[in-house]
């Protein structure tokens, strides 16, 4: 009985926004040019479907953002560990860290076009920049919120310094770690599709964005935000779900 | 009476400075809006009682954009926009003369890459920027040297980023105009080669009003043609200063200007003279475009007034 | 194996700066002796300095001034004086500023590895925390964590699983091996942490409140089954109750910890047979014990003033 509710009840939150969306195109007559009507939007979604192109901008944009979001995790995890551990080093480094963290990726975006170029690789780069310092902070943070009496705990029975960080700090950092790449997630995609805007592809959804601003075709422009947003909202399901198995000890655990 | 007749004089003169006209243009930093600057550098819009506000924006695209939001009432525009908005339906806009006409698209390649000839263009990387002349002018290049869009591989660049992508190595050649095809010669030295082609392409900027404040403001609409005639007149007369102005307006650097200079045609003429041009753009996009296909070309006579709705 | 293991402390100061960066003293010249064969019952009240005794001889505090020592037949392990009453704690130790929780890991870390044992190898300790939850490793199941020390000694999954099987055994089997500590009650941790303390067979078991979490049927249960486990080796072994009576069954020596004393006022000793029953607590012998304990309390009322002072 309470699963059908709280189905219904997100579905008629869609209905609303759809509502209100019909209201203002139909009966406020906005500007087409700047709002197009939903079944404008969606017969598009159609055209967009069946394009040439299609499945390669989306693997396109898909493989940049997958590959820029593995090297940060990868990256931010180990360097997240080395720096909850080792506290000198983190006071050494957490200013210019908070401070790349800070400057918006999208400001880079020149300086990494003059080392990389405008391929896939900038982009990739840029993707992991973003997302390494979300990854590697959100790691020492877990480091540090540690449980203390169960480090104590491991090194009292024995285990060295390498087998308390395997068995002990790791799974006690997990949670903030799962935080982090949860956030780094939806910035993954986020930047790789403004990198695609910025700096041009041949393949990609934000490609596509941008060429159908150009081309003043707003009911695709819609059409391809429509579906990037539609891909990062299936890739946070998906880690949800597997967030909840990967931390069954983890009383808090985020809900959709 | 002399003395009543200098009174009426200056009243009327302060009348005329009262009720000048107020109207937002937006320019791009851009020889292509040449006339705007000059006009602007002489004052001729004050000359013909027009209290000139300008937009620096970034290109022709943007001006249209500022022009149907409304925050500008005339913007300067090149064809390819004014070709794809057809294709909305929008409606209210009027052009009222073509500024000038432009053989400034190229394409710039690097030698390295092995690019001696157009043909070498083939199973390249070529960038170029959508929805703007540079996009028509590749294409049509192109074809026109007998290769197919799926023979090279084309990827969408900011204008901006053109040169950087070059010069970086991330394409072999780039398509684009003046001011950014001039800045990657520079960068590439004896590195670089250029493809021109004035038969392939020649691309029209109009100032495009909004049709709206056009046909409520038909005074301002004349001064603001008076202005911009008399910017094409200096130019045609005194082409060192001219030179300068626009160097300075779109911070070119004098060499650049000097090389494209030849190109730039800044006789004033008729808006219905770039009928033709969007015509064939709207065409060219109907066919070669995919997704257009299914959709009209549209009647851009409406963008243009008939001979007998013509005031003055 | 009765390996003539003796707990050696000679005039030990403890005194940790609260968050005011006041001085407050817990320990002072605390002299004691404890050899194979004691089972003690470490009472007070709180804030007297029971857990930290435990810790330093666990090798989680530094002590101020004065000497620990474990020795052992099979290794020799001490730590260092630090010159009595000379050194502060603010030179030995980095402040403890809780905000920076790295700095507290650290130190016990660093104090924990510099067990150096004389003659090879440290002794093995056997702990269990008042905060049982926090000892416990909920990625872990029931068996994995009662094997941990196994683990850290390198022994391969099926013997440690096995071992710590038989063990639950031993204890009549409470919950399945694979049981998630989430899932279990806080009794049924707490036994997991008492099981790991005692897998490898320690040379020292310290206990601070094990049985806290247990009623008093369970508590006396458990009490039981430590002196089982402990009948086997008799190490030395001290452990912290608020109970007299869990106390009084299970210990054959009482340590009666002082506030206002700073240190140890009392020993008293538990004559009765083993195994013990619950029957005992009833005997006159006990009711006597329980007097001099009462007693003790009734004076520590009185020349201090208990503030109310979390542990």
């Amino acid at each position: 009985m309470r699963k059908t509710n709280n189905g219904l009840s997100v579905l008629y939150g869609w209905l609303l926004v759809l509502g209100a969306w019909a209201a203002v195109s139909y009966l406020f007559k906005v500007n087409t040019a700047l709002l197009p009507a939903p079944h404008a939007v969606f017969a598009s979604l159609g055209d967009i479907f069946h394009s040439n192109g299609f499945t390669a901008d989306l693997g396109s944009t898909l493989a940049r953002a997958l590959a820029g979001y593995l090297i940060a995790a990868v990256l931010g995890i180990v360097v997240g560990l080395l720096l909850g551990s080792f506290p000198f080093l983190y006071r050494m480094l957490c200013s210019p860290l908070d401070f790349f963290r800070s400057t918006p990726v999208t400001a880079l975006y020149p300086m990494f076009v003059l080392f990389l170029g405008v391929q896939d690789m900038s982009k990739i780069a840029m993707t992991a920049w973003a997302c390494f310092f979300v990854v590697a902070i959100n790691s020492a943070y877990g480091v540090f919120h540690s449980n203390p009496v169960r480090t104590q705990m491991a090194r009292l029975y024995g285990c060295s310094s390498w087998q308390t960080l395997r068995w002990v700090t790791f799974y006690e950092a997990l949670p903030s770690i799962v935080v982090g790449l949860k956030v780094a997630l939806s910035y993954a995609l986020i930047v790789t599709v403004v990198c695609e805007m910025f700096m041009g592809s041949h393949y990609g959804l934000g490609q596509k964005i941008n060429d159908s601003y150009t081309m003043y075709d707003m009911p695709k422009l819609f059409g391809y935000v429509f579906i990037t947003g539609m891909v990062g909202y299936l890739a946070n399901l998906i880690f949800a779900y597997f967030e909840r198995r990967l931390l069954p000890w983890v009383k808090t655990l985020s809900s959709i | 009476m002399k003395r009543y007749l200098l009174q009426v004089v200056l009243a009327l003169l302060a009348f005329s400075q009262v009720n000048a006209e107020k109207v937002t243009l937006a320019l791009a930093r851009n020889p292509w809006c040449g006339l705007g600057h000059v006009a602007e550098a002489k004052g001729f819009f004050k000359e013909e009682g027009l209290d000139v506000e300008i937009q620096y924006l970034q290109s022709g695209r943007h001006a249209l954009d500022s022009v149907l939001a409304g925050s500008a009432q005339v913007g300067f525009i090149g064809d390819p926009p004014m070709a794809f908005i057809g294709y909305t339906g929008k409606k209210n806009l009027l052009v009222l003369d073509v500024t000038v006409l432009s053989r400034a698209c190229a394409i710039v390649a690097r030698r390295s890459a092995g690019i001696r000839i157009p043909a070498d263009l083939r199973g390249k990387r070529i960038a170029y920027s959508s929805g703007t002349a540079s996009a028509f002018f590749v294409y049509k290049y192109l074809a026109k040297h007998g290769i197919k869009p799926t023979e090279v591989v084309l990827t969408g660049v900011q204008p901006m980023a053109i040169a950087t992508s070059v010069v970086a190595g991330g394409v072999d050649a780039a398509s684009s105009w003046d001011v950014y095809i001039s800045t990657t010669v520079r960068r590439l030295g004896k590195d670089a080669i250029v493809f021109h082609d004035s038969s392939v392409y020649t691309a029209y900027v109009m100032d495009v009003a909004d049709r709206s404040w056009a046909k409520s403001h038909p005074r301002a609409v004349a001064a603001l043609h008076r202005a911009l005639a008399k910017a094409s007149e200096f130019v045609a007369k005194n082409p060192r200063e001219a030179k300068q102005i626009m160097a300075q307006y779109c911070a070119m650097d004098a060499e650049s200007m000097e090389d494209n200079w030849p190109l730039l045609d800044f006789t004033l003429r008729a808006p219905e003279q770039a009928l033709n041009q969007i015509a064939q753009d709207g065409e060219w996009i109907h066919n070669e475009l995919e997704g257009y296909r299914s959709k009209p070309v549209p009647d851009y006579s409406m963008y243009f007034d008939a001979p007998h709705e013509k005031d003055k | 194996m009765g390996q003539n293991t003796l707990i050696h402390l000679t005039g030990v100061c403890k005194s940790f700066t609260n968050a005011q960066g006041e001085s407050t003293g817990v320990l002072r010249d605390v002299d004691i002796d404890v050899t194979d064969g004691t089972l003690m019952a470490v009472v007070g009240l709180n804030g007297a300095g029971k857990t930290t005794l435990l810790r330093l001889i666990a090798g989680m505090e530094k002590p101020d001034a004065g000497e620990i020592k474990i020795l052992c037949e099979s290794a020799q392990y001490s730590q260092p004086t630090t010159g009595i009453g000379g050194v502060s704690p603010q030179n030995k130790i980095p402040s403890l500023n809780m905000s920076r929780v790295p700095a507290v890991q650290a130190r016990s870390a660093e104090i924990l590895s510099e067990q150096q044992g004389v003659g090879g190898g440290s002794p093995k300790l056997g702990y269990v925390w008042q905060d049982y939850r926090s000892s416990l490793l909920p990625w872990y199941d029931a068996a994995d964590n009662i094997a941990l020390p196994l683990k850290a000694e390198g022994m391969n999954r099926k013997e440690r699983r096995e071992k710590a099987v038989e063990l639950l055994r031993e204890v009549g089997e409470p919950f399945a091996p694979d049981a998630r500590i989430y899932n279990l009650s806080g009794g049924q941790q707490q036994l997991i942490a008492i099981l790991r303390s005692v897998v490898v067979s320690p040379d020292v078991m310290l206990m601070d409140e094990p049985l806290s979490a247990l009623d008093q049927l369970r508590a006396w249960e458990v009490s039981l089954l430590l002196e089982k486990l402990w009948l086997k080796r008799k190490p030395p072994m001290l452990f912290i109750s608020h109970d007299i009576d869990d106390a009084i069954l299970l210990a054959n020596e009482i340590l009666f910890v002082s506030k206002s004393h700073g240190g140890v006022a009392a020993r008293i000793k538990v004559e009765l047979p083993r195994p013990r029953t619950i029957p005992m607590l009833a005997s006159p012998a006990v009711q006597e014990i329980r007097s001099k304990i009462f007693a003790l309390f009734d004076a520590e009322k009185r020349l201090t003033t208990v503030p109310w002072k979390g542990k």
